[in-house]
C-alpha cells in the first residue's frame, strides 16, 4: 500500500525515440526547463528504462526498432506503462506509408495506456496525460501469483 | 522574545505554508494561447462537401468525408492520431463563416485598400530571391524590405506592373485580377470541363498504363484556339483570359477516374464508403454503377476496391505558345484492401 502511494507521486519515466523528426522530443526537452519544471510534478527523467516506471515513446517505430522496443520494454520493471507521443506513434503521421520501414502505430509493437496526439503536442498535454494515466496504470497492476 | 517567535511564524505561515497547501500550476503554463492552432472544429452543417480540405491535407488519413445517412450531409471528419494541426484545411475551406475552426492565422488577414484597382500584386516569400531589383524599379516606393522579407504596401500601389517586369523569376511576384470575379470563374470552369473532355476521349488508351509504373506517361495536346472563341464570348479581354489560363495550368493537378464494369465482381465495398453517394448499386440490374457527375474524386474507392476496378490516374498542365500540354500518369497512391 505504501509503495502504491509512493508510485502515484513519484513517475520515473524513460524517452525512447524511434525514429521521427525528434520535434516530440524536444518537446519533452521542454519540460524539463525552469518554465515548465517537470520535477515538481513528481516525474524524475531517465535514460535507462531499468529504473523506470514509464516509458514515453516517439517516432515511427522505424524497421530497426521494431525488435529493440520489445527488448526495451521488457527491461522496464513492473508495474510499467507506456505513453505514445505524437502524430507518428500513433498513426505514423507524415512518415504513414504502405512499406515494413514503418511499424507505427506504437500500439502494434508494446501495449499502450495513453496516446497524446499533435505534431508535436504542447509540452503541458505530455505532462498531463503523464500525471492523469500513468498513475492509474501503475496501481491497477496486481502481482501474479 | 515572544514577539519575534510570533514574527518568524507569521513570516512562515505566509511564505511557505500557504503556497505549499494552495499548490497551483501557472494558467499561462496549462492553457493554450487562444492564436494556437488546436485540432479544428468541425460544424456539420455548413459544410457544402467540395472535398478541398481532403485534398490541402499533407498527412495522410487525418481528414476524411463522411457521409451521414440521417440528414444526407457529407462533412468532414477529423482523425486527431495523424492530424498535424497545420490548418490547412481551414485555410481552403471556401464556406462563410468557415465550416472547420482553428486558432486565428493572423498571417491572412485581409488589408485595406484606397484606390480603384483592376490588379493586385503580392510577392511571394518564398519564391523570392531577394534580389531587390523590384524596389529599385518601384518609382513610388510601394515596396518595403523588412526582416529579409520583400512586400508590397496595397494602401500605396498604383498597379503599373513595373516590379513584375523587373522580377527575375516566375511566380515570385504575384498578379491577380479583382474585377469580374464571377466572369473569371466561369472561364476557368469551362477550360476545366474542355480539359476533361479532352482527356475522357482517351480513356481507352488510359486504362491500358500499367498500375504504378511512374515512367508510363501519356502526353496529349489541347489547342486553345476554340476554347478562346468561348472565352471571349463570357469576357472580351484576351490579357485576362491568357492569364487566367496560365495560372490554372501551373496549378492545376487533376485526378481522372477511371472505372471498368468488367472487373467488378459486385461486392458493393465502395458503395457505403463513398461520401457523397456517386456510387450505388442498382437492385433490379444487380450492378454498381457510378455517377461522374456527382464524383468528387477523393479517390476513396481507389483505396477500398480490392479487384482494381477504378483506375486512378494525375493530370498535370503545361501551357506553351497557345497548346496546353497535358501528362498523365498512374497515381502514387497506395491501395488499402
Amino acid at each position: 500500500m505504501i509503495k502504491e502511494f509512493i508510485r502515484k507521486r513519484s513517475i520515473h519515466v524513460c524517452l525512447v525515440c524511434t525514429g521521427g523528426c525528434n520535434g516530440c522530443d524536444i518537446e519533452v526537452a521542454a519540460l524539463l526547463s525552469q518554465r515548465y519544471d517537470l520535477e515538481q510534478y513528481g516525474i524524475y527523467y531517465h535514460n535507462n528504462p531499468r529504473e523506470s516506471d514509464a516509458l514515453l515513446v516517439t517516432g515511427t517505430v522505424a524497421k530497426q526498432w521494431q525488435e529493440k522496443l520489445v527488448e526495451f520494454y521488457n527491461k522496464v520493471p513492473e508495474p510499467k506503462a507506456v505513453v505514445a507521443i505524437g502524430a507518428c506513434a500513433l498513426s505514423g503521421g507524415i512518415f504513414q506509408q504502405e512499406s515494413d520501414k514503418v511499424g507505427a502505430p506504437v500500439s502494434d509493437v508494446i501495449p499502450v495506456d495513453a496516446e497524446v496526439p499533435g505534431c508535436p503536442p504542447r509540452p503541458a498535454e505530455i505532462a498531463i496525460a503523464v500525471l492523469k494515466y500513468v498513475p492509474p496504470t501503475l496501481a491497477s497492476y496486481r502481482r501474479k501469483i | 522574545m515572544s514577539s519575534v517567535i510570533w514574527y518568524l511564524y507569521e513570516f512562515a505561515r505566509k511564505t511557505w505554508i500557504d503556497r505549499f497547501l494552495n499548490a497551483k500550476t501557472d494558467p499561462e503554463i496549462a492553457e493554450a494561447p487562444s492564436r494556437f492552432r488546436d485540432f479544428p472544429e468541425v460544424q456539420k452543417d455548413l459544410c457544402i462537401s467540395c472535398g478541398a480540405c481532403v485534398f490541402s491535407c499533407p498527412s495522410q488519413g487525418a481528414i476524411k468525408l463522411v457521409r451521414d445517412e440521417e440528414r444526407e450531409n457529407i462533412f468532414p471528419v477529423i482523425n486527431k492520431s495523424s492530424c498535424i494541426r497545420c490548418g490547412f484545411c481551414v485555410e481552403v475551406c471556401p464556406t462563410e463563416p468557415k465550416t472547420l475552426k482553428t486558432g486565428e492565422n493572423y498571417l491572412i488577414m485581409e488589408e485595406y485598400r484606397i484606390l480603384p484597382q483592376e490588379k493586385v500584386y503580392i510577392a511571394d516569400e518564398y519564391l523570392c530571391i531577394r534580389c531587390k531589383k523590384c524596389l529599385e524599379a518601384c518609382k513610388i516606393g510601394a515596396i518595403n524590405f523588412k526582416d529579409n522579407v520583400i512586400s508590397i504596401d496595397q494602401s500605396k500601389c498604383v498597379s503599373c506592373g513595373d516590379c513584375i517586369n523587373a522580377c527575375p523569376v516566375k511566380g515570385a511576384i504575384k498578379e491577380t485580377y479583382i474585377i469580374n470575379i464571377d466572369e473569371q470563374k466561369e472561364i476557368i470552369n469551362t477550360l476545366i470541363k474542355s480539359l476533361e473532355g479532352t482527356i475522357n476521349l482517351e480513356v481507352e488508351r488510359i486504362r491500358k498504363l500499367p498500375d504504378h509504373d511512374p515512367d508510363k506517361i501519356i502526353k496529349l495536346e489541347y489547342p486553345l484556339a476554340d476554347y478562346l472563341q468561348k472565352a471571349r464570348n463570357i469576357i472580351p479581354n484576351d490579357e485576362m483570359i491568357i492569364k487566367t489560363v496560365e495560372k490554372v495550368t501551373d496549378r492545376l493537378k487533376m485526378n481522372i477516374i477511371t472505372w471498368d464494369d468488367e472487373k467488378c465482381n459486385q461486392c458493393r465495398l465502395c458503395v457505403n464508403e463513398c461520401p457523397t453517394g456517386a456510387i450505388k448499386y442498382d437492385e433490379k440490374i444487380g450492378k454498381v454503377e457510378r455517377d461522374p457527375e456527382k464524383c468528387l474524386r477523393c479517390t476513396i474507392c481507389y483505396q477500398t476496391c480490392p479487384f482494381g476496378v477504378p483506375g486512378l490516374y494525375v493530370a498535370r498542365f503545361l501551357l506553351k505558345n497557345n497548346v496546353i500540354l497535358i501528362t498523365l500518369k498512374p497515381s502514387q497512391i497506395p491501395i488499402r484492401g
